[in-house]
């Protein structure tokens, strides 16, 4: 019979566990919102990474750090595209050890973790399920790589670590990108929206200058397009000087495509228009007065949030 | 580290897990029980809920006695005579000193089937519950729960979504002690 201490599931139990105490110091909980729990994770001296979508109000937000210990904290960036929210706090914690590696593969073991409100710590485990390339969220953020771990991400476990077995740093997992499954968004992606929200508070967007609404397009028109199209979005205003005004873009114009985006709604134009349209010449399909016409614009920046 | 090996290590440890396992049941419930030491099989309150459960292994089955159950605690304590059953005390581990990451397995008899396993990864483990991933379904009520050792740190009793609830191996020691029972060491 094995003996306790030889056995390697035994090892591996403890290997695992000390996976999860290394990242442990850079975990925090983040009292953001009234019903919603969530977990952040030191990014840099004072910067604390954590999700959008549990943040209900951009003050009186406290972290729980190990021990129950409460300190304040202020919202420094929000982007709700990506889901990802930065945190200033003065406390003296750690920042997670990021993963170098760049050899994750479906199948590899891996951990998530998080704090509960009392500041006790949590984790589950299980392997990465889904890899994939770059991906667009329903809110147009540009996530780097799809990552689907399989593994019980317990409600206040959005906004903390996914970790390697090592217990480095590989994502942020959240539920608030996918209503069906957890997902992570990956080191690379965190660090470009860390990036620009330190420096803007907020995330480069593109902007057209237009109001749209979802429409029906008619019989004649669908079978012109072919490929099942039944939808696309129609201008109900158009901003005084914006990008879709100096094009030439009226009232009633109904809008087809966006460079290569193809429009069945108005939330396929804030996916087409990710932060590297900006300044460049983009043609746009439009159906006016019934025929299909081309125009073109120079996509603008979107204004900042407290500017809108 | 091989595969085989930690198969092997899995499938020695839920055999020992087995060895202390228990079917409880009576007429209006049934469920798992642990073997905390000899002729005491601890379960769950809400599994036991008459005076003479039968507790059956697969080696055959004999008439306990309800000694003591704790309702707020969902612990219940049996008296019976295991000679002919082929079980051992369980290992036993204070559960307040498992980190957050451990593996933990769950072995029980879920609708109706003879020592099943789940396992899972320790979320945390608080005074009153010790909550893990495991899935366990109705039968595993009054089951152990334990560390990757096979050292019983919890008896299975309630499942909240994803998350598993065990009461805690130092609440089922306060439990007897309470009752007049001796604690026997790990």
């Amino acid at each position: 019979m094995t003996t306790t201490e030889q056995s390697p599931l035994v090892a591996l139990s403890n290997d695992l566990a000390a996976a999860v105490a290394r990242s442990a110091p850079s975990l925090v909980y983040v009292d953001g919102s009234a019903r919603r729990d969530a977990t952040g994770v030191v990014w840099s001296a004072g910067t604390i990474v954590t999700v959008d979508h549990t943040l209900e109000r951009d003050d009186e937000i406290a972290l729980v750090l190990e021990g129950g210990r409460r300190i304040d904290a202020t919202v420094a960036g929000r982007d709700p595209s990506t889901d990802l929210a930065v945190l200033h706090a003065t406390v003296d914690l750690p920042a997670a050890p990021r993963s170098a590696r760049n050899d994750l593969a479906v199948g590899h073991v891996v951990l998530a973790a998080g704090r509960d409100e009392d500041g006790v710590l949590g984790a589950s485990f299980g392997i990465v399920s889904v890899l994939d390339g770059p991906w667009r969220t329903w809110r147009g953020g540009e996530i780097d790589t799809l990552i689907r771990p399989d593994l019980t991400l317990y409600a206040g476990f959005s906004g903390g670590p996914l970790l390697d077995a090592t217990g480095a740093l590989l994502g942020i997992n959240t539920w608030g990108l996918s209503r069906r499954t957890a997902l992570t968004i990956p080191l690379k992606t965190v660090a470009r929206v860390v990036e620009q929200l330190e420096t803007r508070g907020s995330i480069a967007r593109g902007y057209l200058g237009v109001a749209l609404q979802d429409v029906r397009l008619p019989e004649a028109i669908r079978a012109a397009l072919g490929a099942g199209r039944r939808h696309a979005a129609i201008v109900v205003d158009v901003a005084p000087g914006g990008p879709a005004e100096r094009a030439g873009l009226a009232l009633g114009d109904v809008l087809l495509a966006i460079g290569d985006t193809a429009i069945e709604g108005a939330d396929d134009v804030q996916r087409a228009l990710g932060g590297d349209t900006i300044g460049k010449r983009t043609t746009i399909e439009i159906l006016r007065g019934g025929a299909r016409q081309a125009v073109a614009a120079t996509i603008g920046e979107r204004p900042n949030r407290d500017d809108e | 580290m091989t595969t085989s090996n930690l198969q092997a290590a899995f499938n020695e440890v839920v055999h020992r897990v087995r060895s202390a396992t228990v079917h409880v049941y009576d007429r209006r419930g049934r469920g798992s029980g642990v073997v905390w030491a000899d002729g005491l099989i601890v379960s769950n309150a809400h599994v036991v809920r008459e005076p003479y459960p039968t507790i059956e292994t697969a080696a055959g089955t004999a008439r306990g006695r309800l000694i003591a159950r704790d309702d707020r605690r969902d612990l219940a304590a049996i008296h019976v005579d295991l000679r002919g059953l082929g079980v051992r005390a369980a290992d036993l581990r204070d559960a307040a000193t498992l980190r957050a990451g451990e593996f933990v397995l769950a072995v029980g008899n879920p609708l109706g089937l003879s020592g099943a396993v789940a396992s899972g990864m320790l979320r945390s483990a608080g005074r009153r519950f010790v909550v893990s991933d495991v899935r366990l379904a109705p039968g595993n009520s009054g089951g152990p729960l334990t560390d990757a050792a096979g050292r019983v740190v919890g008896i299975n009793s309630m499942v909240h979504g994803a998350s598993a609830y065990a009461v805690p191996s130092e609440a089922v020691r306060a439990f007897l002690e309470e009752e007049g029972f001796v604690w026997r060491a790990a």
